[in-house]
């Protein structure tokens, strides 16, 4: 009889450590969740503007293509094809996306023959000889870089020399 | 508690992820990308490089720029395997001190493992960059037919990152993983995985515990560049044919041809076709040449069959190894970005008669898997927190039969939703609360769950007393809705057992009536948000006129009666245009009471901008606004 109800208290003693044990974890499982919660909530807001900004970003990186043609179309221009009015009407709507794209923080990358190739803003596109200059230096531009509020968007397309 | 990065170590890209909320999400990178270029190179300024920029400057460095090293680690320099590769490495390969393979970059030579480390520490780097805390632990993926040797190797590359790995998996038990097909006791599964440069297949048996790799088949180098190959093919020899120049010769034409041919590739998953658009591509006597082709789905499928009917066949073969037929595959997960062409989804479905799983982004699934299995190291995936849903939308009928949700279908469950209701009659002393369940507009379409009435609301004008409803449901599914009126405390409530305990079919039933009707619904929607607001207009109305009196002009006020009564006769019966012209003109009318107060004085001016929201229960708290709030 005696023992019988040594086991039993052992056993109620040993529920409620198990209680305890249960109680605990599932206190802080709650508290985890609702830490988790409000973490969430806040990521969403980081996370919407994130978003944003992505899809502005986008748009903007298949803009660039149009400017690159945009550019090209321009250097093909001969001087007298220049002084037309058709043609300058054209070269002004050229600046217009520029200038939108401008006042939307898009910044051009500085780039120049004779600098040095930096692969942070810099893509190689091919490496050619060239006398009288530096290897790893810049020869030619084929497309502009663009960075916005200091982050790379497209690096430029450059021609290194060998 | 430290997260364990959840890493899908590629060929050509890697990609990272970690369980954030009990669920695995991508990280990205420092430059903001999803994936990171598995290159790393030696600068000719002497800079270690990794990712983006070590490929930015791989044409004037390619001796020391060493991509796709997967293909080596782990690897005898004397397998035939490497033996292949060699010639198609640009950078230099030589035998090790222990048979295993040396790269070199600059003047040094480097392990394969030493080159992942490198990819690896970026990785961890970038994460804890983006996580704002030091990641030490890791999962990485490997193919499932990497050896030992393989794998070790791919370890050991972890820990020279400074990661402990607490497992290398296979890519492919990841993808299980990220789909949640380790639950599925004794099923069968094929991961077809189509990536940039290399086609695995995997045939999987999940049971009790463990994901086992049955047999492994593919092509190490069969993938998605191959595909834009041949549309680069195809640009250089149509326009060799239309304008006599090679634009293969060119680097910078070739590169915008890539581009263009990817981006198109890419299109053609959801469009029948796309135009190739490359002004000024190249130029000649004669002036600047432009490039404009049309390509369609069509042609694109028939360029790149060949490849597609490879892949089958592998698909096939792969089967047979495993002496299993396509009738013994339960599931199919689809991996790498080049399975979201159309083609190849039906080329798969079609040999295994299964739709396969393809609902999370094919370039990820692998690295969220990765995160899933660190999860579950972690124990923060438990099955004793499997949440449940409300299956179906549950609200309350409102003003004109309207079916006013409270809780959204899909809501995870437990949880709690309240909103202020209003009167719809001046000195209305109860409300009816009508519970329902269902996606129609209209409440008497929906599942009626209950209903109750809030009585002994003191005396008021419409829409003044504020009656807050809060459903309130348990982790069981016990819905608990209680209405209670502000000023008196007075309350009520009902308790709605099995709100969510409802059959699959009727779910089913539930959701397709509404989508069927739903056209005819949002006509009644309509008619009755504007019998509403009529009801409404016309309660303001009468009292502008009440508390202005005098003041009011007489044939301002005559013209106001007119179309108060105008109103009224269409709007029990009339149609939705009917309605809101008759409300349209009171509202004008209704203008000129104010300016011709304004006129006479400053004094007080009937609100006739904001109609009082609807009668019966419908007001919400912060204003009186005229759109009904749902």
């Amino acid at each position: 009889m005696e023992a019988k109800k040594e086991q039993t208290k052992e056993q109620i003693l040993a529920d409620l450590e198990e209680c305890r044990k249960q109680a605990d974890e599932y206190l802080q499982g709650w508290q985890r969740e609702r830490a988790d919660a409000q973490n969430v909530k806040k990521e969403m807001r980081e996370y919407a503007e994130a978003l944003a900004q992505h899809t502005r970003e986008s748009l903007f990186e298949e803009l660039f293509s149009v400017l690159d043609n945009l550019d090209r179309a321009e250097s093909a221009l001969n001087e007298k094809e220049k002084q037309t009015s058709v043609t300058q009407g054209f070269l002004y709507i050229a600046r217009q996306l520029r200038d939108v794209l401008a006042r939307h923080g898009v910044r051009e990358i500085p780039t120049e023959k004779c600098q040095m190739f930096d692969p942070a803003i810099h893509e190689a596109v091919q490496e050619v000889e060239e006398e009288g200059m530096d290897p790893g230096t810049i020869l030619e531009v084929l497309e502009k870089g663009y960075t916005r509020e200091g982050k790379l968007l497209r690096p430029a397309k450059v021609t290194v020399v060998k | 508690m430290a997260k364990i990065l959840g890493i899908d170590l590629g060929t050509t890209f890697s990609a990272m992820a970690v369980m954030e909320g009990g669920e695995a999400k991508i990280i990205e990178n420092r430059e903001g990308a999803r994936t990171t270029a598995s290159v790393a190179a030696l600068s000719k300024t002497g800079e270690i490089l990794v990712g983006v920029q070590a490929r930015r400057q791989q044409v004037t460095n390619p001796k020391n720029t060493v991509f796709q090293v997967k293909r080596l680690i782990g690897r005898r320099f004397s397998d035939t395997e490497v033996q292949q590769d060699r010639k198609l490495l640009p950078y230099e390969i030589r035998e090790g001190q222990d048979g295993g393979i040396e790269v070199r970059m600059g003047e040094k030579w480097y392990r394969p493992a030493e080159i992942s480390a490198m990819i690896l520490r970026k990785l961890k780097a970038d994460a804890e960059d983006k996580l704002g805390e030091k990641i030490t632990e890791a999962i990485i993926t490997v193919p499932a037919y990497f050896d030992d040797s393989q794998r070790k190797a791919t370890k050991v590359a972890g820990e020279i990152a400074g990661l402990d790995v607490k497992r290398v998996i296979n890519e492919p038990t990841a993808a299980a993983l990220a789909y949640g097909l380790n639950k599925k006791k004794d099923e069968r599964i094929i991961v077809y995985d189509f990536g940039g440069g290399t086609f695995d297949i995997s045939i999987l048996e999940v049971s009790e515990d463990t994901i086992e790799v049955k047999a492994t088949g593919g092509d190490t180098h069969l993938g998605g560049e191959d595909f834009d190959q041949k549309i680069v093919e195809w640009l250089i020899a149509e326009f060799k044919k239309d304008e006599g120049i090679d634009l293969g010769q060119d680097p910078l034409a070739l590169q915008r041809l890539k581009e263009a041919a990817e981006r198109a590739k890419i299109e053609l998953s959801t469009a029948l076709e796309t135009d190739i658009n490359l002004p000024f591509i190249s130029s000649d006597s004669a002036g600047p040449k432009h490039l404009l082709y049309k390509l369609t789905r069509a042609q694109l499928e028939n360029m790149v069959q060949a490849y597609i009917d490879k892949s089958t066949q592998l698909l096939q073969s792969t089967l047979q190894e495993a002496k299993l037929s396509a009738q013994d595959i339960d599931e199919v997960i689809l991996v790498g970005g080049q399975t979201r062409m159309p083609a190849i989804q039906e080329a798969v479905k079609g040999l295994l008669g299964k739709e396969p799983n393809k609902s999370i982004n094919p370039d990820e699934v692998v690295a969220l898997g990765a995160a899933i299995q660190g999860g579950i190291l972690e124990g923060s995936v438990r099955d004793v927190l499997l949440l449940d849903v409300t299956p179906l939308s549950l609200g309350i009928e409102t003003l004109g039969g309207r079916n006013t949700v409270l809780i959204p279908k899909n809501t995870t469950i437990p949880t709690s939703k309240s909103q202020i209701f209003s009167t719809a009659a001046d000195n209305q002393t109860s409300v009816e609360v009508h519970v329902v369940q269902g996606e129609r507009p209209l409440a008497p379409d929906n599942k009626s769950l209950g209903r109750f009435i809030l009585e002994g609301i003191p005396p008021a004008p419409r829409g003044v007393p504020q009656v807050e409803v809060v459903f309130d449901i348990n982790a069981d599914g016990i819905l608990n809705v209680t209405a209670r009126e502000k000023t008196s405390n007075k309350s009520q409530s009902i308790r709605i057992e099995g709100s969510t305990g409802i059959s699959e079919e009727e779910v089913e039933r539930l959701r397709s009536e509404a989508e069927l009707h739903a056209e005819e619904d949002r006509k009644k929607e309509e008619l009755i948000e504007a019998k509403n607001n009529a009801e409404a207009l016309l309660y303001t109305a009468e009292k502008s006129l009440r508390e202005a009196g005098e003041k009011v002009p007489q044939d301002v006020k005559k013209e106001v009666e007119e179309k108060i009564s105008g109103l009224k006769q269409v709007k029990d019966n009339g149609t939705l245009d009917e309605v809101k012209k008759a409300a349209e003109e009171l509202s004008q009318t209704l203008q000129k009471i104010g300016s011709a107060m304004y006129s006479s004085s400053a004094g007080a001016v009937p609100d006739t901008q904001n109609p009082e929201q609807g009668p019966e229960e419908k007001k919400d708290e912060n204003e009186g606004s005229d759109e009904n709030t749902r």
